[in-house]
């Protein structure tokens, strides 16, 4: 479990500020109420002696305890981590990175010290909130991860082993339930939370889904549902919970 | 994948802030310094030109006549003999008659051998202030320090720096797509003011031309898609309001606007600087006033001192940016022979050059009124510190506490020297501050608040943020008296 996954999951057990419980971290399902096997794809639990295994909590550890400190934006390469993470691999096993010029946009090469990564030669430290110029690189960053994996993902006939749509067909057969399932699975992979299907999360993503199906251009790569699918990958990549660590 | 075009207003009201910066800032949580009411066509401008690494003032800013300071065993030892570059050596052994002293005439600054231009083409609108006490010989602390205004806790910078702060408290956020534009790898900060005011930080004009458009134009989404992510990221979900308790959420909306309308805007038409522009177009202009080969751009822009000015041109005269911080020049940390004769020397000509062609760029540049920029610009040269008096056993010159700066611009009092460091051993002495006589019995040492203060001042600024350093404004500065 990623460390801003956990400070997530922390926070959600100081939900005293909200209403209402709607989104959970990892382990909880709150739609059926019980806990469901990790995702494939989701990094293996490890315990205490970094054996993979229980968590701690699963010992009877109870909850997690809360931050010690207050949430900041994560670091250049805990971003490049995560962006890669979550991207997964293409249809050959080779991971999906952001590239720019033949070389990873997220190096030094490239836009790593643009970002703030600091060099410990003229910078020794790095910012810990977002700047414009950050999330401009992040949204390039964004729409170049999500249009591999959505390419990658039309050319996988085995939909189960799809990163950004597997629970929804992208041929404009999809249905509601379909659409949603996705949705809540594209929520749980970016930014770890496990949504209900009435989630307030649910319809604004969905809109964003909506936009990319009507703007798709037509004889484009990938077909309308698949661009639906980029614009939301790329939401969640921008999204403030995906930065948090 | 149809590109799509949106305002930053658009954006803003995409957010639910259509009111704009004000009711963002509401939104935020954050203090504007002041309420975002100012008028852009009149907004005072300001430029910071950084000469990191700790600058010579005796090349330039507070020299001696090395005719009288020129023993190696004397307090104060110019060193002029030893110098290797060719155009400062031409200027010691030829042009100032072996003093080593810059003054044209009608000229009352005695400047150094490393500025030529400057003095020569501005020097009514200069005012040097010497003799500041900048309290460290540690790179960071004195460039932090200088940067806020208040002296750093430890290594850490303590408040905003100088240029966040003026955007913020001039009341224009709203009317600058980039208010704040940081270039060179200057640092900038902001501390508890609104993000709309923090710098944006780029290596040089290149980046800007990748920070102002998409980098793969054909992976773009639609505007629609944006606007649509747009409400998704302000919805009122729980997790948002658990993880804002500190801002970061607020914060990062602010910015993702900002980076929305600055990635699909045509602003970095205006840092493409292309061979051979079209006759009578500003660019043709720009590259008359910095000596610029309309042939070769690149060759004197690409990597100079002259390629951050020319971007603080344009940024400032094509309302783009109100404030600018630009590391002009990264001296070398002149401790050795091989630096202190030759390169530095020429790096520290190279930035004063350039701040001469910005002066007479912005002189020559009208806005909408008909006025100059200059008119309503104010520009200020500085480094964290100076070096020693004596040159060392290596050829070169250690940290020194007595440092100086220029100053210039609206409600400056031009052609005029503010303190004066001892001629025994070049350490600081007290000024008066309604004369800018130095008054070792009764004056005040200056530090970079007092000059802050005064900038601010003078430009109808507040600057309660330094209060808690004393700050006095040095009234031999200003034009008002």
């Amino acid at each position: 479990m990623s460390a801003h996954r956990i400070a997530i999951a922390g926070l959600f057990v100081l939900a005293s500020g909200c209403s209402k419980s709607e989104s959970t971290g990892p382990g909880n399902d709150t739609t059926t109420g019980t806990t469901p096997e990790p995702e494939a794809w989701e990094h293996p639990r490890v315990d205490a002696d970094s054996e993979s295994g229980a968590a701690p909590g699963d010992l009877g550890g109870g909850p997690l305890p809360p931050p010690s400190r207050a949430v900041r934006r994560m670091r250049i390469d805990t971003l490049q981590a995560a962006m890669t993470r979550v991207a997964g691999s293409d249809v050959y096993g080779v991971p999906i990175e952001w590239k720019y010029n033949g070389k990873n946009g997220f190096s030094d090469g490239a836009f790593g010290k643009a970002l703030g990564r600091p060099d410990f030669q003229s910078s020794t430290d790095e910012g810990g909130v977002s700047s414009a110029l950050y999330l401009k690189f992040v949204g390039d960053a964004a729409r170049d991860i999500c249009t591999q994996m959505a390419k990658n993902d039309q050319l996988r006939t085995d939909v189960t082993t799809r990163s950004l749509f597997p629970k929804a067909p992208v041929d404009g057969t999809a249905t509601e339930t379909q659409i949603t399932d996705n949705l809540r699975y594209l929520v749980l992979r970016f930014v770890g939370l496990r949504v209900a299907a009435d989630d307030s999360m649910i319809p604004p993503l969905r809109g964003v889904y909506d936009a990319g199906v009507e703007t798709a251009a037509p004889g484009a790569q990938i077909s309308a549902a698949a661009e639906g699918w980029r614009g939301v990958c790329v939401a969640l990549f921008e999204s403030p919970l995906f930065h948090n660590d | 994948m149809k590109p799509g075009s949106l305002s930053r207003r658009t954006l803003l009201g995409a957010l639910g802030a259509g009111g704009g910066a004000l009711v963002l800032d509401g939104f935020l949580g954050l203090p504007h310094a002041r309420a975002d009411v100012g008028d852009p066509d009149t907004a005072p401008l300001l430029v910071l030109c950084e000469f990191a690494n700790g600058w010579d003032t005796l090349y330039s800013l507070d020299p001696r006549n090395h005719q009288a300071f020129g023993d190696p065993s004397g307090g104060i030892y110019t060193g002029f003999d030893m110098v290797t570059d060719v155009p400062t050596k031409a200027v010691i052994e030829n042009d100032s008659g072996g003093t080593g002293i810059v003054q044209p005439n009608g000229c009352n600054i005695q400047f150094g051998p490393a500025i030529g231009k400057l003095a020569k083409d501005h020097h009514q609108d200069l005012c040097v202030v010497r003799a500041m006490h900048m309290g460290t010989l540690t790179h960071e602390v004195g460039r932090r320090y200088f940067l806020t205004g208040k002296f750093p806790r430890g290594l850490t910078a303590s408040g905003s720096s100088l240029e966040t702060w003026w955007a913020a408290a001039s009341g224009n956020l709203d009317s600058y797509q980039i208010p704040n534009l940081v270039a060179g790898g200057a640092e900038t900060y902001n501390e508890n003011l609104t993000p709309l005011a923090s710098g944006l930080r780029v290596p040089s004009y290149a980046e800007m031309l990748q920070v102002l458009r998409p980098l793969n134009a054909s992976y773009a989404t639609d505007g629609k898609i944006t606007q649509a992510a747009a409400k998704f990221h302000q919805g009122e979900h729980c997790v948002h309001e658990q993880l804002d308790a500190g801002g970061q959420v607020a914060n990062h909306l602010s910015a993702w606007s900002s980076a929305q309308s600055l990635a699909n805007g045509g602003l970095w038409k205006h840092f493409d600087f292309k061979a051979n522009p079209p006759a009578g177009s500003p660019l043709e202009s720009l590259y008359a006033t910095f000596n610029v080969n309309p042939a070769s751009p690149a060759t004197a822009l690409a990597g100079k001192p002259r390629g951050q000015a020319a971007l603080a041109a344009q940024a400032l005269v094509n309302g783009i940016s109100q404030v600018v911080l630009l590391r002009l020049v990264s001296l070398t940390d002149a401790h050795f022979d091989d630096d202190w004769p030759s390169n530095h020397p020429a790096n520290q000509r190279a930035g004063f050059d350039a701040v001469s062609e910005l002066i007479t760029y912005l002189k020559s540049t009208l806005d909408k009124n008909g006025k100059p920029f200059w008119d309503r610009t104010t520009l200020m040269c500085f480094s964290e510190f100076a070096r020693t008096p004596k040159i060392n056993q290596q050829g070169g010159r250690d940290h020194h506490l007595a440092s100086a700066c220029l100053v210039a611009g609206a409600g400056i009092k031009g052609n005029q020297v503010i303190g004066a460091t001892k001629d025994s051993n070049y350490d600081v002495r007290p000024v008066n501050l309604d004369t800018g006589i130095p008054d070792d019995e009764m004056g005040t040492i200056l530090k970079p608040s007092d000059v802050h203060a005064t900038l601010l001042q003078a430009a109808g600024l507040p600057f309660d943020h330094i209060s808690n350093q004393s700050p006095k404004v040095i009234k031999a500065m200003l034009k008002s008296g």
